[in-house]
Parts: structure tokens; sequence; C-alpha cells
């Protein structure tokens, strides 16, 4: 009884198990930072990797497997905003920015995350998506373009809107700030 | 007209308006990932509802085992869904109305392809049916608890707006928007359960809810499954004619395709 039934996996070696821990921690990251509520991530992240494990035959090294996972994290961000729209509408209201005190060079890390979450709040998911690959992301804006689906000029057209809107916030808070 | 632009991001751009580079900096090296906890629940999840081979040889195993418990979970689903019904506290139909473009483009891989193999039914927690949370106890223990009073076929997770009743088929007593993932979870349970039926009911309403989920072909293969279990081979052949076509290199098309070729 000692001769333990290989439970070794199906034929190839299973590259998935590695893939998963290399990459959960980025899925995670960019699913927050596309908008999925932090209650939601863990469903959402499982989603990814869902399809991830089913796919990676298919996963054909055309591009890096980093890129490949982020294809498939946008996708499955994209149905989840679709899913919360409908269970809760939108909230209308431009979210009120205001940061306590501190000055924004001077966040720490936290409340830093916490007020770009605001200020990415004001993207529509077009400018969103871009803004956060090449942004945060800082992927390449032809890889960009590439996992969303529009040309060249389109980034760079929704990256220079989602900037400008970023920067009007920011600015906006700041003067807030100097007033207080 | 402006060529390729170089444009620097403000991470790195000193001209980035005022703080921006900071923020941006500064946001990028909050940590703020998944708990140990989180990443080994997801892990299992994720394993346990997918892995590929483990379908095929033990799925007779799983029917049978899973039967004890999930017939009677299904026996009492269905009562339960039944006294639910007058009530019908939340119609969860106007889910799929303008199903939006995704904004987001897929990779560029034909598409996904059914999570059919459901592995061994020990680690999955699934809800056994849309009112799994509650189900899932009682059945388990047998005779003890005769469940039906505190049930109120509360929606699982999420609180549902009170809705106008909406216009909805009344095939299934359809729980609010819940998470492609949970929903197939649900149909496969059903199908394991051998409630092939529901189990349909189920990827249905998956259907019009995600009609191009990310789980689609998990969703497409569970229906030729449970079409074929319930008899219902014209519809199984056809619809894994149109599968077949769609994933090309789909994991579940040996598998699917023995259920075709071998109707029982």
């Amino acid at each position: 009884m000692d001769s333990s039934p290989a439970i070794s996996a199906p034929e190839s070696p299973p590259p998935f198990a590695m893939i998963y821990d290399d990459h959960v921690k980025f899925v995670w990251r960019v699913l927050g930072r596309l908008g999925v509520a932090r209650a939601d991530l863990e469903d959402v992240c499982q989603e990814v990797f869902i399809v991830v494990h089913r796919r990676l035959a298919e996963f054909e090294g055309r591009s890096s497997l980093r890129t490949w996972i982020y294809g498939i994290a946008l996708r499955c961000a994209a149905d989840y905003r679709r899913r919360d729209a409908r269970r809760r509408p939108a909230s209308s209201a431009v979210p009120e920015i205001a940061i306590e005190g501190s000055q924004l060079e001077d966040l720490d890390a936290r409340d830093a995350r916490a007020t770009l979450d605001r200020l990415l709040e004001l993207l529509d998911p077009d400018k969103r998506e871009v803004f956060v690959l090449f942004e945060l992301e800082e992927l390449a804006m032809a890889e960009v373009v590439a996992l969303v689906g529009c040309p060249l000029q389109t980034g760079y057209s929704r990256l220079h809107a989602a900037r400008d809107i970023v920067a009007a916030a920011a600015a906006r808070m700041r003067a807030k700030e100097r007033r207080s | 007209m402006s060529k390729v632009e170089d444009v620097v991001r403000w991470s790195a751009d000193p001209d980035a308006p005022v703080g921006m580079r900071e923020l941006l900096r500064a946001a990028n090296a909050a940590e703020d990932g998944p708990s140990a906890a989180q990443i080994a629940t997801m892990r299992g999840h994720v394993t346990a509802g997918l892995a590929p081979k483990a379908a095929l040889l033990s799925i007779r195993a799983v029917i049978i085992s899973v039967l004890v418990v999930g017939g009677v979970a299904a026996i009492i689903g269905y009562a339960l869904s039944r006294s639910d019904q007058p009530e019908a506290s939340m119609p969860i139909a106007r889910l799929e109305p303008a199903p939006l473009a995704p904004i987001a483009s897929p990779p560029p891989a034909p598409s996904p392809a059914l999570t059919e193999s459901p592995p061994s039914a020990p680690s999955t927690p699934p809800p056994v049916l849309a009112h799994a949370p509650k189900l899932a106890t009682p059945p388990a223990r047998g005779p003890v608890t005769p469940p039906k009073p505190a049930v109120r076929a509360a929606p699982p997770e999420l609180e549902t707006p009170p809705a106008p009743p909406v216009v909805v088929p009344p095939p299934a007593p359809p729980p609010p928007a819940i998470s492609e993932v949970t929903l197939l979870e649900q149909a496969r349970v059903a199908l394991r359960g051998g409630n092939a039926a529901r189990a349909l009911e189920l990827a249905d309403q998956h259907a019009a809810v995600y009609p191009d989920g990310a789980l689609a072909e998990e969703r497409e293969a569970l229906a030729i499954e449970a079409l074929a279990k319930l008899g219902r081979h014209d519809e199984a052949a056809a619809k894994w004619t149109k599968f077949a076509s769609s994933y090309p290199h789909s994991n579940y098309r040996a598998r699917l395709q023995r259920l075709i070729e071998i109707p029982r």
C-alpha cells in the first residue's frame, strides 16, 4: 500500500500550479485596478484561472504568458462589470474625492492605492483599461492596444483622455487640500 | 497624423502633472494582494473544479457517490424551490437585457471549452442548488433535520434589489445575479447528482445571462452532457456539432464525442 498511486498529471507536465503561484497576485492586482470590487476579487480571480487552466493547451507562445493572462483577466473583468452594473445601477455621481490632510506626494502606499482607486473610478472602462495597462502595469502601448483590441492611435487618444481626467481630478484634490 | 507617439509614462516623467509620479509609484508599492488563505482557497476551487482527467474514469463513481447526498439535496431543494415559488422573493429575470459587447478583446484563442470534467467530488464545496447554502448541510446528515422551516430562499450571496417582478420564464427558480462560476458549479453539481434536467436549466440560465461568458465553453459541454443523459440525443448531437466547430481544440472533445457516439 505504500506504492502511492502516482497521482501525476495527465500527460504533459502540468505547469498550471506553477503558473497559478506565479501569477495569482498579479491577476488579483490587475482585477482590482480594473474595477473589480474587493469583495468580488476572489470570485473573479478564480474565474480567470479557470479559463487559464482550460485554455492552457491553446497558449501558443505568440505573446508572453503574462500578456496572455492579461487578456483573460481583462475579459473576465469586463464580464464582471457587466454583471455588476446590472446588479447595481451605476453610481452616476462622480465619487467625491478628498483625501485627508496629506499631500498627494506624501501618501503612504495604502492611501496612495485608495486615492488611485478613486481616480480610476472616474474613467470609463475603455480609458481605464488603457490607463491601467500603460501607466500602472507598464505595458508597451503596442501590447496594450493588442489586448484591448483597438488601433494604436485610439489607444493613445484613450490614454490622453484618461490622463486629462485623472490630472484634473488630482488638481482638484490638491486645491482642496490647500484650502483646508 | 501624429506618428507613433513616444509617450513617457507618468511614473517616469518629470513633467507629469504634479504629484502623479509619486502617486503612481506609491500605489505600485502597495502590495495588496490576496491572503495566503485566499490563494489556497482559489487554487483548490480552480483545480478541483477542473482537473480534466479525473472526470473520465471517475465520473461514474462520482455520480454514484454524489447521488446519495446530491439526491437528497436535490429533492429537498426541489421541495424548497417549490415552496418558494409563490412568494418568489426575487425575480431574477431580467438578467440578460442587452449583452454588452465585451470591452476587452479576449485572447486570440478560439474560445473556451467546457470544464466539464469535474474532478472528484470531495474537495468541491459547491453549492448544491440555487439554495445551496442552507441545503448543503441538512442532507448530509440524513434523517435529522427537517429542512424546510427557516428557508426562505433568501438569495444566497447578494441582496437583490426589490426589482419589480420581471418577465421571465418560469422554469428555473433563478438565483439572482450570481457569478458565472457559481452558476456553472451548480449546474455541474446537479449533473453529477443525477439531475440532468436541473443542470440543463442552469446551463440555459447561464447562456441567457452570459452568452459570451468566459465559461461559455464549459456551459456548452455541460449542456451537451445533460442532454445526452436526458436521452435527448438529437439535441445533444446538434449541439455537439456546433461545439466541435466552435471549439476545435477543446479539452472536452474526446469525452463529449464518446457521449454522443455511445448514447445510453
